[in-house]
């Protein structure tokens, strides 16, 4: 008999831990590589702070403030990743740490492109190269942070997502007007909430390498704008 | 009596209507800074110029549906009730005869923080199965306590049985 209507019983709401919990990497960037958009990350910490600046502000002869001037709001915290290959989530990202020289160099006359350790980096004269015991080609004073000629306004969204399948009361109402019994029935519910941290931008990474087994980890730092939160509505779970 | 964690409520309220907090942790300190005031040639202070004062505190809260405390705070719950309360049974002495457990003491008191403002949340996600919680920073503009009160109740019937 089909259910024509259900009711989720009102909840006191549900505890969440870090075991129920997906990170996922949103954004519209197309700069930003496809294989890591919509994708869960294999992150193993998250977190964030959302400060909001508040002056409070005294009048004559008040011991107790009066009013209070709001400032600016922003978002900092962390992630962490295991390590699958370097600097993995920025190459992804498209390379916010890791850039060239400005192009102007380029068009100097002795300009040469080298190829050190996988990175390629532009420089102006010879005598800023020489090589090392083992050969390989480094750069004086070569640049680490650098700016690129067209900044690249790369932001994201990182997605906290909270999932769970939990038990709860279920009722029920039959199509069939002669009967009109409510069965309540216990069935699972899956309960979802999300917190969106918007246009987040990468400010610094951090490697982590331990004398033993344990895996790298590469942390990362993080600005963003705000944060949304979002519940969904409780779904049954049905038996196909 | 004394209290302990055990025994507090933290609620938030405004002026009609009061939501009971699922608090894991709150603190707070009070800070109404005085300078002393010398006159000349002398060591010892003559008065006290009484500063600012300026309440910070910060409050853990179990994450889950309907913990929004910045949106409560937005919406004029400005108000932060902590209350305590113990009930416990002790001996009673009645014309000098001691009854054992029959006295039930009750101790209530009660701090409120007016004028709350959230200055920061955070949130740490970590792989274990302990519970989210988000923990606010806040101000707050003034600070009232109550004293402590104290009442016995007795049970007859336990008085006769006794």
């Amino acid at each position: 008999m089909p259910i024509n209507n259900y009711a989720v019983q009102p909840t006191e709401g549900s505890y969440v831990s870090g075991l129920e919990a997906s990170v996922y990497i949103t954004s519209s960037d197309p700069t930003i590589h496809q294989s890591i958009t919509n994708r869960k990350l294999d992150i193993i910490t998250l977190e964030f702070t959302e400060t909001q600046e508040k002056l409070p502000i005294y009048g004559y002869k008040s011991e107790e403030w009066d009013t209070v001037l709001r400032g600016e709001k922003l978002v900092q915290g962390t992630f962490s990743l295991n390590m699958k290959s370097a600097l993995q989530l920025t190459k992804n990202l498209g390379g916010t740490v890791y850039s060239r020289v400005p192009n102007a160099i380029t068009n100097l006359p002795l300009a040469k492109h080298a190829d050190v350790k996988g990175f390629d980096y532009w420089y102006g004269s010879e005598s800023t190269e020489y090589t090392d015991l083992f050969g390989n080609l480094v750069l004086r004073d070569r640049p680490v942070f650098t700016q690129r000629k067209q900044i690249p306004k790369i932001s994201f969204d990182i997605k906290l997502v909270y999932s769970s399948v939990k038990m709860k009361l279920f009722s029920m109402n039959f199509s069939n007007p002669e009967e009109e019994d409510i069965v309540n029935e216990y069935m699972p519910f899956l309960y979802s909430k999300s917190i969106t941290i918007k246009n987040v931008m990468v400010n610094s990474i951090q490697q982590s390498i331990a004398p033993d087994g344990s895996p790298i980890g590469e942390f990362y730092s993080f600005i963003g704008k705000n944060v949304i939160e979002k519940s969904e509505t409780p779904k049954v779970i049905r038996e196909n | 009596m004394y209290f302990s964690g055990n025994d507090v409520e933290v609620w938030i309220s405004n002026s009609s209507y009061s939501e009971l907090l699922d608090a894991v942790s709150v603190q707070f300190s009070i800070n109404h800074p005085t300078s002393p005031v010398y006159s000349p040639g002398d060591r010892q202070f003559q008065t006290q110029m009484i500063g600012t004062k300026l309440i910070h505190g910060s409050l853990s809260l179990n994450y889950k549906e309907g913990t929004n405390l910045l949106a409560l705070v937005d919406k004029g719950f400005s108000e932060l009730g902590i209350y305590y309360r113990k009930t416990a049974y002790d001996d009673t002495v009645i014309k000098g005869r001691r009854y054992r457990g029959v006295g039930e003491y009750t101790a209530e008191t009660s701090y409120f923080l007016k004028g709350i403002e959230i200055t920061a949340r955070q949130h740490v996600v970590t792989p274990n199965a302990e519970n989210i919680v988000n923990n606010y920073q806040f101000i707050a503009r003034s600070f009232v306590g109550d004293l402590v009160e104290e009442t016995l109740e007795l049970d007859i019937n336990d008085i006769n049985t006794a």
